[in-house]
């Protein structure tokens, strides 16, 4: 077991306003996100000594321009004017934010800082999202692009196709997992889609844009930004509201295939899930049926399907018939995706689980509350290639 | 591919050996000379044994798809057309992908588990041509 073990905890969060459309620049929206967080947990700006950000946009295209396309920590550590006090810093490009937070988490048991800013920043241009653009492909994109794989919907739509196969799934049990989503949404104010109902029929009515994945299989993109303050577990004590302790973190950067093919596979999701899950249940001396609350990415859906299975939340191949009957809703056995996920929240990219987890376990979910939830798990990554993760729990041990 | 705009590869120094061959209409994969396993996408050291003593060879094209997924394209002009992606794994060495394309509504040959076979389609005004997949059962 992880002898860091409960010793660090997530004391505060805030999210800007998420937009589809215009609105403020993404440095704006990231200064918001930071406050709102701050005040969270009752600190100000000169007490963070410690900053960390997961910056790349992931689509392709994506520019640079710093408070415009990424917000670094330069942008924050400036606009908040913290030159004076930042002691640790870390700009993470592999995993997901989770990554960043575990960075976060090392730095603060090693004493590198006492109270450590995490954002996660996510830009929503104007035009079509990760269009491809080009007459031309280079690099690894020559063995796809010139054959009309062009989108990464395609990837993981060619993954789930064999999922579908290899476990004789029906792709319209997908239906209760979208459906539940966005009827959690409906309850999270931050969400874009708490407004917009979605029955079954919408979601087995809507065209398919890469098959069998349909338009609501997707997550939708939007620029806003979502943070969380870390600090230790002794200094959490004197904070605003209760702390959620981090039992375990975990992330995956490395190849499981030799070679990086065209596309992702069945096996690279599956390989790479259950490596993290792995580390978390062996770091926090946990397992599955410890979970009471499982925030799983869904960029695509079928990766909170993937996410279910290399977590051991359910046996191997079943995801697809676990997701009925009511068992992953706010009220089932196994509620998961509470505040909607990035499906129904919007695509913050994994920093929407982990504020979820941190607000179950401390109390804090308002009307989305799991009662009793002692144990969070957030998993951020498609699992792919490169995934991280959180377990967090109302007490540290 | 006529009437659609289709995405032109760009041969670089690692993947020309595969784009000269596929001129001439035949499917050549990298292969390592330490440990005789095909690397494809080319590498720059063989993923499975790190070795740089990397050169290219015809291989046995038959595959079976894999996966496959149909989608329509955005054309420059005039409506969106359906096409397929088929993700063909090669029998000669499992794990082995290459991506072919299908124009049109899905035919019922690609399925999971197919046999298929290499083909080569020229590119209009390039000089590249593109392997491409069809079932081995096909006239060709």
């Amino acid at each position: 077991m992880w002898d860091g073990s409960g010793r660090v905890a997530v004391v505060g969060w805030g999210l800007s306003e998420i937009t589809r459309d215009g609105g403020r620049h993404l440095g704006a929206l990231t200064l918001d996100a930071c406050r709102a967080a701050l005040d969270d947990c009752g600190l100000s700006a000169p007490d963070i000594d410690g900053l960390a950000t997961y910056p790349d946009q992931p689509f392709r295209g994506a520019a640079r321009t710093d408070g415009v396309d990424v917000v670094s920590v330069d942008f924050v550590l400036e606009h908040l004017k913290l030159a004076d006090s930042v002691a640790w810093y870390a700009q993470v490009s592999q995993g997901m934010v989770a990554s960043a937070v575990c960075e976060a988490i090392n730095a603060l048991l090693a004493g590198a800082c006492r109270y450590a800013l995490v954002w996660r920043a996510m830009r929503k241009p104007a035009g079509q999202y990760g269009a491809w653009r080009s007459d031309r492909a280079s690099g690894a994109d020559q063995f796809g692009a010139p054959y009309g794989l062009t989108s990464v919907i395609q990837t993981h739509a060619v993954a789930y196709r064999r999922y579908l196969h290899r476990y004789r799934a029906d792709p319209d049990a997908m239906a209760e997992l979208t459906t539940n989503s966005r009827r959690n949404a409906a309850m999270n104010p931050h969400a874009i889609f708490r407004d917009r109902p979605l029955t079954r029929h919408d979601y087995l009515d809507a065209p398919m844009i890469a098959d069998p994945l349909r338009i609501f299989d997707c997550d939708v993109p939007v620029q806003g930004c979502a943070a969380l303050v870390l600090t230790t577990a002794e200094r959490a004590s004197t904070l605003r509201h209760e702390p959620a302790y981090v039992l375990a973190h975990a992330q995956q950067t490395l190849h499981r295939q030799p070679i990086p093919g065209p596309v992702y596979t069945l096996m690279d999701h599956m390989e790479c899930g259950a490596g993290t899950a792995g580390l978390l249940w062996q770091r926090s001396g946990r397992g599955a049926t410890d979970v009471d609350v499982a925030q799983l990415y869904d960029g695509f859906s079928p990766s909170t399907y993937y996410w279910l299975e290399a977590a051991g939340l359910c046996p191997e191949g079943d995801a697809s018939r676990f997701v009925q009957d009511g068992r992953i809703a706010l009220t089932g056995e196994l509620p998961v995706n509470t505040f909607g996920g990035s499906l129904s929240e919007g695509r913050l990219h994994g920093m929407g689980h982990l504020i979820e987890a941190a607000r179950q376990v401390t109390g804090n979910a308002g009307p989305r509350q799991v009662p009793d939830a002692a144990v969070a798990l957030a998993l951020d990554g498609s699992p792919m290639l490169r995934n991280s993760g959180l377990l967090l729990g109302r007490s540290p041990s | 591919m006529t009437g659609e705009a289709t995405v032109v590869p760009v041969p670089d120094e690692l993947t020309a050996p595969f784009w000269t061959a596929a001129r001439g209409h035949r499917l050549e994969l990298q292969r390592c000379s330490e440990c005789s396993r095909i690397n494809h996408p080319p590498q720059v050291l063989c993923g499975w044994c790190s070795s740089d003593r990397l050169g290219f060879a015809e291989v046995d094209g038959g595959g079976r798809i894999a996966s496959y997924t149909s989608a329509l394209t955005r054309a420059r002009e005039g409506p969106p057309a359906a096409y397929t992606i088929l993700v063909v794994e090669l029998e000669e060495q499992p794990g082995v992908l290459l991506v072919s394309r299908v124009a049109g509504p899905r035919p019922d040959w690609v399925r999971i588990g197919q046999p298929v076979w290499p083909w080569f389609e020229p590119l209009d005004g390039t000089d590249i041509v593109l392997p491409q997949f069809r079932p081995a059962d096909a006239q060709g």
